[in-house]
């Protein structure tokens, strides 16, 4: 039986691939902050999960043992990510660090480790949820936009680096996802069925992952909004400035 | 020309002190942030007056600058220049837990908690914030990722900013430049003798500074390698693959 770690499982995205990786098979390892949403995804999937707030360089530490105590790592999918959303000096201090903290430093941290402890398997894929802002931008959330641009620049280094080890990487820039962390950090949502469920997202993933692509930007929307945002920045950045940051 | 008030991180080494002489020679107001000790300077630019000791890798990096800011009666900054910088070279699996957490701390956290503590002295000046990068940042660097990746984050930082449009951001690309990093992170010496000088780059870097673009990248090669690095990925990754 193939093994999955998945960060951040108990909600969300997270929980959207636990389903669909359980569902090919998969034996699923969950890592999250909440006891109880870990419970939940428990129950359903039978999934094991650790309990660990990504933020806290600590608990990563007491984290990885069990991980590499564990059985060797087919998929592994850096998915938990927070967002702090507001003009830059609006922000508290701590709460730009907690980005960082979870979205950038932990999944390097987790990765060098587990490839240091030599727990990725052959033939096995890192899986990085960056975000469409990579190409968009988003101003409103700098510093999110930040550590999500710079996760696929080390995807990007990582998948030339462990190519030689036969090892797989793929970046994925979801757009505008159905969660619940969407809405607590968007505007406005009036047109939430706009965003794509997140199982959705889940199965576009898990295609990707079996066609082994490096790169992948889920729905053809998002795909267009990726390509304008790539070749004519200014354009994309206006239209971001008016639908996020002049409406916080 | 007026007297600016200009604040340097990373200033006793490498472009950092060169462009901390260039500015001193035009007689401007320096604030210069390093890690060394002040009797280690052996230099007229590091004064008590110009030199703040603070080590930028650790959380409260930002606070010691301000304190610095308000000893010295400073409260408004025409130009805060982030220039400190470190890295890493080898294999991934083998970067210790130490140099990602310093990598990221230097490289990242650090301008973000400068940036966050200084934005009411450039409001009060109408300065400008400029955050020294990479052209890395638009290349995958499997011996350097989390320096690549640390890059990458302050470009896309920097953008952000300048779109929410609450301060003058500007940054600023140099490419492989002779200093102490190569040295420090054990990078061959044979490739790095090549590079252009401190002096050189940091040059240009006050050129770059004095005009308007957004991002800047110094040098004409250096310009068009980012330029493929960012659009032409595909056919970038391939190169670098094979070499």
């Amino acid at each position: 039986m193939k093994h999955a770690v998945i960060t951040g499982a108990a909600h969300g995205i997270g929980k959207a691939l636990a389903h669909r990786f359980a569902q090919a098979g998969y034996a699923i390892t969950g890592v999250d902050m909440d006891t109880a949403g870990a419970a939940r995804v428990e129950r359903e999937l039978d999934a094991r999960f650790v309990i660990a707030d990504l933020r806290s360089e600590a608990d990563i530490a007491r984290v990885l043992p069990k991980l590499i105590q564990g059985k060797p790592i087919d998929i592994l999918i850096h998915n938990a990510g927070i967002n702090a959303v507001g003009r830059f000096p609006d922000i508290s201090i701590e709460n730009h660090e907690h980005v960082i903290a979870v979205n950038f430093y932990a999944p390097m941290l987790l990765t060098a480790a587990l490839l240091k402890a030599d727990r990725i398997a052959k033939g096995a894929s890192i899986v990085f949820i960056s975000s469409l802002s990579h190409y968009t931008s988003y101003p409103g959330a700098a510093t999110y936009a930040a550590t999500k641009s710079g996760l696929a620049s080390y995807a990007r280094s990582l998948s030339i680096a462990l190519a030689p080890q036969n090892i797989h990487v793929m970046t994925v820039f979801p757009g505008p996802t159905r969660t619940a962390h969407a809405r607590r950090h968007s505007p406005q949502n009036t047109r939430e069925e706009k965003r794509m469920p997140p199982e959705k997202l889940a199965h576009h993933i898990f295609r990707g992952v079996q066609k082994k692509k490096h790169l992948i930007v889920p729905g053809a929307t998002n795909r267009m909004f990726a390509l304008l945002g790539k070749w004519c920045p200014p354009l994309m950045e206006y239209a971001m400035r008016k639908v996020i940051l002049e409406k916080l | 020309m007026q007297k600016k008030t200009i604040l340097i991180t990373g200033a006793t080494d490498g472009i950092g002190r060169a462009l901390a002489k260039i500015y001193w020679t035009r007689g401007d107001r320096l604030i210069l942030v390093g890690r060394r000790t002040l009797d280690t300077l052996n230099n007229p630019l590091y004064t008590k007056n110009t030199y703040c000791r603070a080590d930028l890798s650790q959380d409260k990096c930002a606070d010691r600058v301000c304190a610095f800011l308000n000893a010295q009666k400073i409260d408004a900054i025409d130009l805060a220049i982030q220039n400190a910088g470190t890295g890493y070279f080898g294999p991934i699996a083998e970067q210790s837990v130490e140099s990602i957490r310093e990598i990221t701390a230097v490289n990242l956290m650090a301008p973000l908690r400068l940036t966050h503590a200084l934005i009411p002295y450039l409001k009060k000046a109408n300065g400008k914030l400029v955050l020294i990068g990479s052209i890395t940042h638009a290349f995958p660097c499997p011996d350097y990722a989390v320096y690549a990746a640390s890059k990458e984050a302050l470009n896309t930082l920097g953008r952000n900013l300048k779109i929410e449009n609450d301060i003058n951001v500007q940054i600023i690309h140099p490419g492989a430049t002779r200093t102490g990093l190569h040295r420090k992170i054990g990078m061959d010496n044979e490739k790095t003798k090549k590079f252009p000088s401190a002096e050189k780059v940091a040059q240009k870097i006050t050129q770059a500074i004095d005009g308007r673009r957004l991002v800047a990248t110094i040098g004409w090669g250096n310009t068009w390698a980012r330029f493929l690095g960012r659009y032409c990925e595909g056919i970038v990754n391939a190169m670098v693959r094979t070499t």
